[in-house]
């Protein structure tokens, strides 16, 4: 079953056509590739999807229903979780409080019961730290929990991001570029941390130029100014020739 | 070990509200002077108003139209208890709820805006609203609104009343920032985009500051109508809410006790030297100037900026002492 379809999606900024018409799913429990070379409009799709911005055409649908014109706030309720290019993050907040925060739909408090500090919200924020400290030791987070998240490395505050997106308990993960800023022993470690989620049974959606990627993907899409020039397995991309020059040059 | 260290650090934070709350306790036994009393009200009142600005401006949203929510209050309650004989009790909540739902409506639609561009609509809806109750009748118009019925009539009466109404105001103001909702809130002011990425609704988060901190301005403001039995819409213009930021900017916008100490210090500065009380303005332009360049986090943020000084300190030491092995 497709988790996430999109059908004839376009979105124009102004005369610039960024998403052409695009057809686009995801299956459920699938790791899926969304690749392309820069401008492609990998980043415009996100945002489509997470109702960040208005599609001008098409349609969105993630699990069978319409979420074309959600808001953000009502697509993350939904089970998507998002991490975002540029990577914002609570800067001011550390690390632990950073995930605490993300835990606002999951397990759900009422403004009475937080207000005036109810059972059943100090029972809540008993099971936010710990799966807090949960998803910290599970991406390796764990040494820097009390470091505010403005001082880390470039590194750690990208899996910060994913750690935060994870808070949200989400059905469908979507990574801006997750790799972008890791060293090398980063990246082994959270491309096998990638394959735990899968196997956890979260689908999972990746931006990525880093081709290390395509090891983990069961499939990919390609993209190039907004249409999808293919989609397949990783090992057909390899062997495809119109992938080949209009992404890597022909070097593969 | 952890729990000592944390009820310390609890104790620590209590102690500037406890010295600040027993020095307004005790006031009346130094001075029976009236005037002096009535400084001391006039303090409280606007210490509700700078920390329930605060409150809002927890969101992200800087709003230059508190003075006039606070107007509001006072002016709603003034005409219950002139005109209609509301008890006090009625009156003061009726003027707090009035202003809380008036701005949640009419900060309904520039709750998208952020930054300068919100500042701007509170602005102009802060300008609005003054004039609007000038235009009016039942206000008095620009006479003012005068013979209001008093709540006491011993001016101690009037004192511990507002002290206990500051205290009530601050303890649940302070409940809503140390919950998750403040979280939240300064979540939201951090990054918009990263909080609607965890399912934080902007709009409804941003109401409710602004519907939670009104609601204060607005009890703060009737109860000083009732006390001081006159209003002037003077009192509550562009340049009061102005004030009001000063205050909270001076103190610290970033620490609860900021806007408490600001509005201590600049209210009671130019009373003390009454002599150069028209230089105030020039005064609190040049503090406002030493806090931007000098302590970034407001007067209340002195305490950490003096302990990170040591922390680096210490740290040079430790370093020169490495070397030197
Ligand atoms: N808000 C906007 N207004 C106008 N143009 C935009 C806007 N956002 C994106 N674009 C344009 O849309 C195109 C696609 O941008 P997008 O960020 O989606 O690309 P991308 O595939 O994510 O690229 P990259 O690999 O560099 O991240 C670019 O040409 C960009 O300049
Ligand atoms: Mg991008």
């Amino acid at each position: 079953m497709k988790l996430l379809e999109t059908s004839g999606l376009t979105k124009r900024f102004g005369g610039l056509t960024v998403i052409d018409n695009l057809d686009f799913g995801i299956e459920e429990g699938e790791v899926k590739g969304l690749i392309g070379p820069n401008g492609a409009g990998k980043s415009t799709f996100f945002n489509l999807v997470t109702g960040v911005l208005l599609p001008s055409a098409g349609k969105i649908k993630y699990d069978n229903r319409d979420i074309t014109r959600s808001k953000p706030h009502q697509v993350a309720k939904m089970g998507i979780g998002r991490t975002f290019q540029m990577n914002p993050l609570f800067g001011d907040f550390t690390v632990l409080e950073n995930v605490k925060a993300a835990f606002h739909l999951r397990p759900h408090s009422s403004l009475f019961d937080i207000y005036f500090n109810s059972k059943v919200y100090r029972d809540n924020e008993k099971q936010i730290a710990e799966s807090a400290e949960e998803i910290l030791a599970f991406l390796g987070l764990i040494n820097v929990r009390n470091e505010l998240a403005k001082n880390l490395s470039h590194g750690y505050q990208k899996i910060l991001g994913v750690a935060r997106a994870l808070a949200t308990r989400p059905k469908l993960l979507m990574l801006d570029e997750p790799l972008g800023g890791l060293n090398p022993e980063e990246i082994d470690f959270f491309i096998k941390a990638i394959s735990n989620l899968r196997d956890q049974g979260i689908t999972i959606l990746i931006v990525e130029h880093n081709m290390q990627v395509l090891d983990i993907l069961n499939s990919v899409s390609v993209i190039s100014f907004g249409q999808k020039i293919f989609e397949g397995t990783p090992g057909d991309m390899r062997q495809n020739s119109t992938v080949a020059e209009t992404y890597f040059g022909g070097v593969i | 070990m952890e729990n000592t260290l944390d009820k310390k650090k609890n104790l620590r934070k209590i102690i500037p509200y406890a010295i600040i709350l027993l020095a307004f306790l005790i006031v009346p036994a130094f001075t029976g002077n009236i005037y002096w009393l009535g400084v001391f009200i006039f303090i409280m009142y606007q210490m509700i108003g700078s920390v329930s600005l605060r409150t809002i401006f927890l969101s992200g949203n800087i709003s230059f139209a508190h003075g006039s929510f606070i107007a509001m209050g006072a002016y709603f309650a003034g005409i219950l208890a002139k005109d209609l004989g509301f008890p006090p009790g009625v009156t003061l909540l009726a003027g707090a709820l009035f202003a809380c739902v008036i701005s949640v409506i009419t900060g309904f639609p520039f709750v998208r805006l952020r930054g300068l561009y919100y500042g701007m609509a509170s602005l102009f809806m802060g300008v609005a609203i003054i004039y609007v109750i000038q235009a009016l009748k039942v206000t008095g118009g620009s006479r003012g609104l005068l013979d209001i019925p008093s709540m006491f009539s011993s001016i101690y009466a009037n004192y511990y009343f507002f002290v206990i109404l500051t205290v009530v105001c601050l303890l649940a103001m302070y409940r809503f920032e140390f919950s998750r909702i403040g979280i939240t809130l300064r979540a939201l002011a951090q990054s918009p985009e990263v909080a609607s990425s965890i399912g934080v609704s902007e709009s409804f988060y941003k109401l409710l500051a602004l519907g939670f901190g009104s609601f204060f301005a607005g009890l703060t403001g009737a109860a000083f109508a009732l006390y001081s039995t006159v209003l002037s819409t003077t009192n509550y213009g562009l340049t009061f809410s102005i004030w009001l930021l000063m205050y909270m900017m001076i103190g610290g916008d970033s620490k609860f006790i900021g806007p408490v100490i600001g509005t201590v210090i600049f209210v009671l500065i130019p009373e003390i030297g009454r002599s150069f009380s028209a230089y105030a303005p020039y005064l609190t332009a040049a503090a406002m100037l030493v806090v931007a360049y000098l302590i970034p986090g407001g007067l209340a943020g002195i305490p950490d900026l003096i302990r990170r000084r040591k922390r680096k300190n210490k740290v040079e030491n430790l370093s020169e002492g490495g070397q030197a092995i």
